[in-house]
């Protein structure tokens, strides 16, 4: 393969990768998010017991006494319930996003390649979307979701009251910024010679998008990853400051929202380990995602 | 140029609709049945009906096409006209009959008095009376085998007890009650009439109309919509007016001068800190904010006992939303400082805070106002988290309320409001670009 191809010839992925290799910052923030998503699949299955550690002799005590970093209301490690609270924001803004993107990807190639009437439904339906605040439609799919299950009495039964309805409803409104890149992005590129000649050849539009068009916009949704993760953490709080978050879980939301009775007389060290640990995922995501963009589409700044 | 305006103000009303349309799916047929919780437990499933009759919720969802059956009484007697069921019989409740008189909704009342029981879709002759019932049965479960009687008192104390066992279908019943040996005519069953006018008296329709007039009522307070906005609204403009002129000066002030000193020190520090102040938590900085006031000064730091309590969560708006725009805005001087005329501006000898302020900043300002003015419906609605946390009665704080108590139209009114100023504001910023840019195609 690699024969045949034009000796300077280096694909856009390879180039990206070598780019964001040689870059000491993006090669850090990509070990912060792997080392986070490790935390995430490892500490429920290290902590499994975690819940059942109360001890109400223990609780509320100060860093560096009994624990690390303190105890909270129920006597237990606050530095396990951080770890644990990794879980929930790690799932929660990897599957919004892995719900999001590919909808938005593929609405909108459809809407960008197809224009008329189809492109003029997708446009009216995202417009609709992103004018009703976020966090209005946010919250009133949570409600709509309470007391829900999917897949019900199947191996892949999902109840949408717990952390499930949160990263759906997350993917469900997350689709738009996407969809409104891709679509321009797909305009664009359906006018250029190498569609006109697929489309010469004889080749469906389906296999037009999926062969032409899609590897093309591809990079889109890979630096809107990074966006769509900081926005699902984001709300995760926010969800969980109005009591209808993930419920069942110690996540970073709910630490936030517990702390609020607890930072007023003093007691800190909830609150500070969960901004701390969310401060750094984003803070990497961030970073990442402003490097990836430099790197895959240096037209974008 | 009147073509576009025209397209896009098409474009407007389309996207209000859909809004009305979402707003509707996922607060009316989601939610379902509201009246539980507005209406009190004891007081049983007459009251329950009540309120939604009076809320309009007994409607059908899209189009009216609903037909009813009505007991005529002609007598004119003195006495009550009802109707009952036999002691094994359930089909008062199962049709849903009214026990109140019925009023048609004509000027003239009509010289009879009229019951109706449920309202069903495309009620004929032929339909069944299990299908009309929702297949509730109309026997009791522990008095199988009893003879079911529906039991009409007419207002001249006549009594007909109508047998249900054989009966099947509506016109059955209506032929049933007219051919009773006790009735000479007195008495009469038929299937309401249908009117075009009808078929708009729908919940959805009536949504539309109360969203457009802001007329609907709140189910816990029995405001308008329009009430609710005047009084609350100005709570909400008390905190966002100032943070977002506020916000918006720093933002413009800190961005000029980290594009006068790119590539700087002074830039990357800047830079960096408000990469830095975007990853903090929202609810952190409340919290922090809150809790430095209650060290500080305790009266201020909740509610709105002092006037100055509310600069708290104004100040906490601006910090927030600070890092973001000074990102934004550094990128749009940016790129016009990379261009062709700053560069052949220097070349000739004019400073660059010359070109900076005289020429960059002009030029910039087209984007930076549509930001300013897409941001501005969102924040009438105020900071809906900052006005929960910091109890001040504002609309956001109004909606998270109404919204944990399915108090559906002030939902849907809020949510409404809030559309129609960011389709404005859009289609002002869509018209001020065409206008002051010539290079924008209309499409």
């Amino acid at each position: 393969m690699n024969a045949q191809q034009p000796k300077a010839g280096r694909s856009l992925w390879r180039d990206a990768y070598r780019r964001l290799r040689r870059d000491p910052v993006s090669v850090v923030c990509l070990v912060v998010i792997a080392c986070y998503t490790l935390i995430a699949v490892f500490s429920p299955i290290i902590l499994s017991g975690w819940d059942a550690t109360y001890n109400y002799e223990l609780r509320n005590r100060a860093p560096f006494s009994e624990f690390i970093l303190g105890s909270d209301g129920l006597g237990r490690s606050v530095v396990q319930k951080t770890l644990l609270g990794a879980h929930v924001s790690m799932t929660v803004g990897f599957m919004a996003n892995i719900i999001a993107i590919p909808f938005g990807l593929l609405l909108g190639a459809f809407a960008g390649f197809f224009g008329r009437r189809i492109d003029d439904v997708i446009v009216w339906f995202y417009t609709t979307l992103s004018s009703i605040p976020s966090i209005i439609l946010l919250i009133a799919l949570k409600f709509a979701f309470a007391d829900k299950k999917i897949f019900g009495a199947t191996p892949f039964e999902i109840d949408l009251a717990g952390m499930a309805g949160v990263y759906i409803a997350l993917g469900m409104i997350g689709w738009v910024s996407t969809c409104r890149l891709v679509r321009a992005e797909t305009m664009k590129l359906k006018e250029l010679d190498f569609v006109v000649a697929a489309r010469a050849s004889g080749s469906s539009d389906l296999r037009i998008i999926m062969r032409h068009i899609l590897p093309n916009v591809i990079h889109i949704a890979i630096i809107n990853f990074s966006l769509g993760f900081v926005g699902a953490i984001n709300y995760e709080v926010i969800l969980s400051f109005l009591n209808i978050g993930v419920q069942d879980l110690p996540s970073w939301g709910r630490m936030i929202n517990d702390a609020r009775m607890d930072f007023v007389v003093g007691r800190w060290w909830e609150l500070v380990s969960a901004t701390a640990a969310m401060f750094i995922i984003v803070l990497a995501w961030n970073i990442f995602g402003d490097r990836l963009r430099d790197a895959l589409d240096p037209k974008l700044k | 140029m009147g073509r576009y305006i025209i397209r896009r103000l098409l474009q407007s009303v389309l996207t209000v609709f859909g809004v009305m349309l979402i707003t509707f799916v996922l607060f009316r047929i989601i939610a379902g049945d509201v009246s539980s919780s507005y209406v009190n437990q004891k007081l049983g499933m007459e009251a329950r009906r009540a309120f939604n009759e009076k809320h309009r919720l007994d409607r059908p969802a899209l189009f009216n096409m609903h037909r009813r059956l009505e007991l005529v009484d002609r007598t004119m007697g003195s006495g009550v006209f009802a109707v009952r069921d036999s002691g094994s019989s359930r089909a008062v409740r199962a049709f849903e009959i009214a026990l109140a008189p019925w009023q048609p909704r004509e000027k003239e009342k009509p010289p009879e008095l009229t019951v109706a029981g449920r309202l069903v879709f495309n009620l004929s002759r032929a339909t069944r009376l299990s299908d009309m019932t929702g297949h509730k049965p109309l026997v009791s479960q522990e008095r199988q085998g009893a003879l079911p009687f529906l039991v009409i008192v007419l207002s001249d104390g006549t009594v007909l007890p109508v047998a249900l066992q054989t009966i099947t279908t509506c016109g059955g019943l209506c032929d049933a009650i007219a051919a009773h040996p006790a009735n000479k005519g007195r008495c009469e069953a038929r299937i309401s009439q249908w009117r075009i006018g009808q078929l708009f008296d729908s919940q959805f329709f009536w949504h539309l109309y109360e969203n457009i007039t802001f007329s609907g009522r709140s189910y816990a307070t029995d405001q308008t919509i329009m009430q609710t906005i005047a009084e609350r609204g100005r709570f909400s403009l008390s905190i966002t007016v100032p943070a977002m002129a506020l916000g918006w000066l720093l933002a413009m002030v800190l961005a000029c001068l980290v594009a006068f000193y790119r590539d700087s020190f002074v830039d990357r520090v800047t830079v960096f800190i408000t990469v830095l102040g975007m990853c903090v938590p929202y609810l952190a900085y409340m919290l922090f904010v809150q809790w430095v006031m209650f060290k500080i000064a305790p009266e201020y730091a909740s509610g709105l006992a002092s006037p100055f309590s509310i600069y708290v969560p104004v100040f906490i708006s601006v910090i927030a939303g600070l890092g973001a725009s000074v990102r934004f805005y550094r990128v749009i001087f940016l790129n016009e400082i990379n261009k062709d005329y700053v560069r052949t501006a220097r070349a000739k000898g004019v400073p660059l805070t010359g070109i900076l302020f005289k020429h960059v900043i002009k030029n910039c300002m087209l984007p930076i106002l549509t930001d300013v003015i897409s941001g501005i419906p969102f924040l009438i609605m105020g900071a809906l988290i900052l006005e929960k946390f910091f109890g001040i009665p504002g609309l956001g704080d109004m909606l998270l309320t109404s919204i944990t108590s399915r108090d559906v139209p002030v939902i849907t009114g809020l949510t409404f409001f809030t559309t129609i100023l960011f389709v404005i504001s859009l289609l002002v910023t869509d018209i001020l670009y065409a206008v002051f840019d010539p290079r924008v195609r209309f499409r």
